[in-house]
């Protein structure tokens, strides 16, 4: 009956956010989400009865990503998007602006372990327990590397002021040469 | 501390939910209570709640999905369904079947497998990985196009006609023990992926009965036809499945 399929269309907001987030470029972000429903189909008996389809869907991108990363190709890609050449993001607008760029690199630049558990869990509402499936680790550390991401995030805006001053952007972990 | 760490993750789903409206009357002023008793825990959740409403406008995509995109979530959405359905008919579809082929004496699938595996399933494993490979291999461009013609002229093979929502993948001159072989890697909507190598017999050779089987965590069946052998190859299901697969290969004229 179709209203028991899992909702696969209303992951794919989730699935890109995250996809851009680990690839940090729009169209290899988009590739990565199509290998994950390719390989989701081929390995959709894998999938339980009942289970969180974006638990899964997301599980299997993670575990793609970490193959492509491999290859150098893909570096190379990552490297290139690393210097923002082409935005994975929408430029924010409007009032507050500039601090949402900003909060944005200071994620951005969160060491991968931090910033993955800190998206998974605040940003696309996964319970510990879930984060835990798709990346693989405790739900104890899941939650820890949470708390010193958000600690991160806290430090930063405390040192930004808060508002999109003209203040340089720190961030937490001693990496700031410019704070006084 | 997983406690203290869902105790933590709760409250605050519960302030996010308060924020939002979602809570109902009794659930909301309890949490408004806890909440109103450590004022700086909650500054601390609004705070996070904060964060959070700001990530997720940082972290907005510029664009719509692109179509493919969405075409292949319909596609996995139909999979699933189908492989839900598949999960429900199974059983008696193979029972059905099997006994239907008992009846009419033409193929009778053992599903025991052999006691050493014929190197002939060891050569199609080593097909299936390479051509897996491939097929993450950007300078390896796969080969979609079946030339039964040039491939039988070439191999002296019977190529089964493949059913025709079955999909050619990839299609590879492989080595086998004895000879070359051509290996077909296909989407079977019903089975999934699937591998089919096929490999010319060695003349006055008897025919075996097909077998299917499990094997290094594949589900493999063999069979024989004409101056043929087939092997087909899937990475999960079972042996009575992929034995009703291996039937409608059989059925070519």
């Amino acid at each position: 009956m179709a209203h028991d399929d899992p909702d696969i269309l209303g992951q794919l907001d989730a699935l890109r956010r995250y996809a851009r987030v680990l690839t940090r470029d729009a169209e290899a972000a988009d590739d990565l989400v199509q290998a994950t429903f390719v390989r989701a189909r081929e390995r959709r008996a894998t999938f339980r009865e009942g289970a969180d389809v974006r638990v899964w869907l997301m599980a299997i991108l993670r575990n793609l990503f970490i193959d492509d990363r491999r290859s150098a190709l893909a570096a190379r890609a990552r490297d290139r998007a690393w210097a923002d050449t082409r935005p994975a993001f929408v430029a924010p607008s409007g009032e507050g602006a500039a601090r949402l760029a900003q909060l944005r690199a200071a994620f951005l630049s969160l060491g991968p372990d931090q910033r993955e558990a800190l998206q998974l869990v605040a940003v696309e509402g996964l319970s510990p327990a879930e984060a835990a499936q798709v990346l693989g680790i405790p739900a104890g550390t899941v939650m820890s590397r949470v708390g010193r991401a958000r600690a991160a995030l806290r430090a930063w805006e405390d040192g930004n002021g808060g508002a999109a001053g003209p203040r340089p952007l720190r961030i937490v972990g001693g990496r700031d040469d410019r704070k006084t | 501390m997983t406690g203290r760490h869902d105790g933590e993750a709760e409250l605050e789903a519960d302030l996010l939910a308060l924020l939002q409206g979602g809570l109902e009357p009794d659930r909301a002023l309890a949490v408004a209570d806890r909440l109103a008793d450590r004022p700086d825990r909650a500054a601390d959740l609004l705070r996070q709640a904060r964060d959070t409403a700001a990530l997720r406008l940082a972290l907005a995509a510029e664009d719509d999905p692109p179509p493919a995109l969405v075409a292949e979530a319909h596609r996995l959405r139909s999979s699933l369904r189908g492989q839900r359905r598949l999960r429900r008919i199974a059983p008696v579809a193979a029972a059905v079947a099997l006994f239907a082929a008992g009846w009419a004496g033409s193929a009778l699938w053992q599903v025991a497998g052999p006691a050493g595996a014929p190197p002939l399933v060891e050569a199609a494993l080593d097909a299936q990985a390479a051509l897996e490979l491939r097929h993450w291999m950007v300078s390896q461009p796969e080969t979609a196009v079946l030339n039964a013609q040039e491939i039988v002229a070439a191999l002296g093979v019977d190529l089964p006609h493949l059913p025709e929502d079955w999909t050619v993948r990839d299609v590879q001159i492989v080595a086998t023990p004895d000879r070359p072989a051509v290996a077909i890697a296909v989407d079977a909507p019903d089975l999934g992926p699937l591998l089919l190598m096929a490999v010319a017999r060695s003349p006055g050779e008897a025919e075996e009965p097909p077998t299917a089987f499990e094997y290094e965590g594949r589900t493999i069946a063999l069979f024989e036809r004409g101056r043929s052998s087939f092997v087909l190859v899937d990475a999960q299901g079972h042996p009575e499945q992929l034995a009703m697969g291996a039937d409608r290969l059989m059925s070519f004229d």
